[in-house]
């Protein structure tokens, strides 16, 4: 329908002022609502307004009352149920505690290596996990992110900062996989660092076996993938350079991420063959 | 029946190269020993600066959970106030110098069997003389030193030093620095403000106090 000037200005102020009435009349009922409705069936607060206006506008106030009282019957139906949390203040409680924990299943594990170090002045022993986020040419190989040769030198010394930032004089500070001369030169360089460390590539798991010189352990490291395993290979290491028995140990996880779960569906992955980890290619195990 | 002669030296060869029955009984393994592992929080190697950084975000609210609600930068009366009982109006200026610092610091000291937020988890025996030094500089708390002194009844103090030196090695070196040492016969756990440099090195001595 085609409206003359006139009709259509007509029309605007008709339409302005039912705007204009709308607005002096909705505070009316939505006071009246609030009033009859939030004391006894507990509407949340923000409902009254955002539901009612529209129809107060449209259809007037009767019909908004009674909209707003199913409106709030719908609310009510869905809020009333035992156990559920009425609108209201919020425990404190509820706001400290951490979120939850998401756990990617189909994430690929970083690379992590971990070194032990170990501290001769008073037997300390260090685990020092470093991770390597992955180059973008990186692929995983059974949900494991490979660890680049090329960085693993850079780390060694990172590494040793975990204990000579701690110890009373940082060239007490050693690589705990050490040879046999160790335990009559007890310094740096009778140390092995590539076999002092673990990749997350190859094991899950770094132990060291020990003999006990005083408080001081001398020891050497192996990796496995498993606790057993590892720590076979240390205590084999150990008693091989060490000649003598190896009873004292200690066994890490390389990585503190958690391993893929068994039922996640294979990450892609390039066909590269799993490298021996160090320690086991040194002893020939 | 007649028996062949050779039968009685055959038997007797036999009885001769049967191995004597084991009458030793056998040598127990040696018990396998359990090293205790401290681990640092993890770093995170840096393609573009190669350097490793922290790979865990850590606040002072997590060195606060370690250490009985104290951190550094606190008054001596705030951490007076955190610890059972201390005076109310122990302050500055009514604390002792301490003297193997070359800076005007200062300290209080409570026996460690008063201290339930630590005494209370230590694994292994301590002293009765053992005690903890609550150090400041500028007025402000910079250093705590559990002192660990063995005596008749615990001659070895290292189990408890070593438990307490574990609560620190999992707080990032921006956080805290915990150093552990020996100051014969004591042993010490020192943790201490990163902030404060100068004195990060200086260690107590048992003898010069």
């Amino acid at each position: 329908m085609t409206l003359t000037p006139l009709r259509r200005h007509a029309s605007l102020a008709g339409r302005l002022t039912v705007r204009w009435l709308a607005t002096l009349i909705a505070p009316v009922p939505l006071a009246l609502a609030r009033w009859v409705l939030v004391p006894r069936v507990l509407v949340p607060w923000v409902l009254v307004p955002w539901v009612l206006v529209p129809r107060v506008l449209v259809l007037g106030v009767p019909i908004a009352v009674v909209s707003g009282m199913a409106v709030s019957g719908v609310a009510v139906s869905g809020m009333a149920v035992p156990g559920r949390a009425w609108a209201g203040p919020v425990a404190d409680e509820s706001l400290v505690e951490a979120p939850p924990v998401i756990r990617d299943t189909q994430a690929p594990i970083t690379c992590t290596v971990t070194f032990m170090v170990t501290d001769t002045a008073n037997g300390d022993l260090f685990a020092q996990r470093i991770r390597v986020p992955p180059a973008e040419t990186d692929q995983a190989v059974d949900h494991r992110m490979p660890c680049s040769p090329d960085i693993l030198p850079r780390l060694a010394g990172f590494a040793r900062d975990a204990c000579t930032i701690r110890a009373a004089d940082a060239r007490t500070c050693v690589y705990t996989d050490m040879g046999r001369a160790f335990s009559a030169r007890p310094e740096i360089t009778n140390t092995d660092v590539d076999a002092s460390r673990c990749t997350s590539d190859t094991a899950s798991e770094i132990a060291a076996s020990c003999w006990m010189k005083g408080v001081t352990p001398i020891c050497n490291v192996g990796c496995g993938a498993t606790p057993a395993e590892a720590l076979s290979r240390a205590r084999a290491r150990c008693q091989d350079k060490q000649q003598r028995p190896c009873t004292a140990s200690a066994i890490l996880a390389v990585t503190d991420q958690l391993a893929p779960s068994p039922d996640a569906p294979p990450a892609p992955s390039a066909a590269r063959p799993v490298p021996a980890p160090p320690g086991a290619a040194r002893s020939g195990q | 029946m007649r028996i062949p002669a050779s039968i009685p030296a055959i038997l007797g060869l036999i009885l001769l190269a049967t191995p004597p029955a084991r009458t030793a009984v056998a040598q127990p393994k040696p018990a396998e020993q359990s090293l205790r592992v401290f681990v640092p929080p993890p770093l995170e190697w840096n393609r573009r600066t190669f350097v490793t950084n922290p790979a865990l975000v850590q606040t002072p609210y997590d060195l606060a959970r370690a250490n009985g609600n104290l951190t550094f930068g606190m008054s001596a009366s705030q951490v007076a106030a955190a610890l059972p009982g201390l005076p109310s109006d122990l302050d500055w200026n009514n604390l002792r110098t301490a003297r193997e610092y070359a800076a005007d610091v200062r300290y209080f000291w409570l026996p460690l069997k008063d201290l339930p937020a630590w005494y209370n988890d230590l694994q292994g025996c301590t002293g009765t003389e053992s005690y903890a030094a609550f150090l400041f500089v500028r007025r402000h708390l910079f250093r705590i030193s559990f002192r660990l002194i063995p005596d008749a009844a615990c001659p070895s103090v290292s189990d408890a030093a070593a438990g307490l030196f574990a609560r620190y090695v999992g707080l990032s070196t921006d956080l805290v620095l915990s150093v552990r040492y020996r100051s014969t016969p004591a042993e010490v756990v020192d943790i201490t403000d990163p902030t404060e440099t100068s004195l990060i090195p200086i260690r107590w001595r048992m003898s010069g106090t």
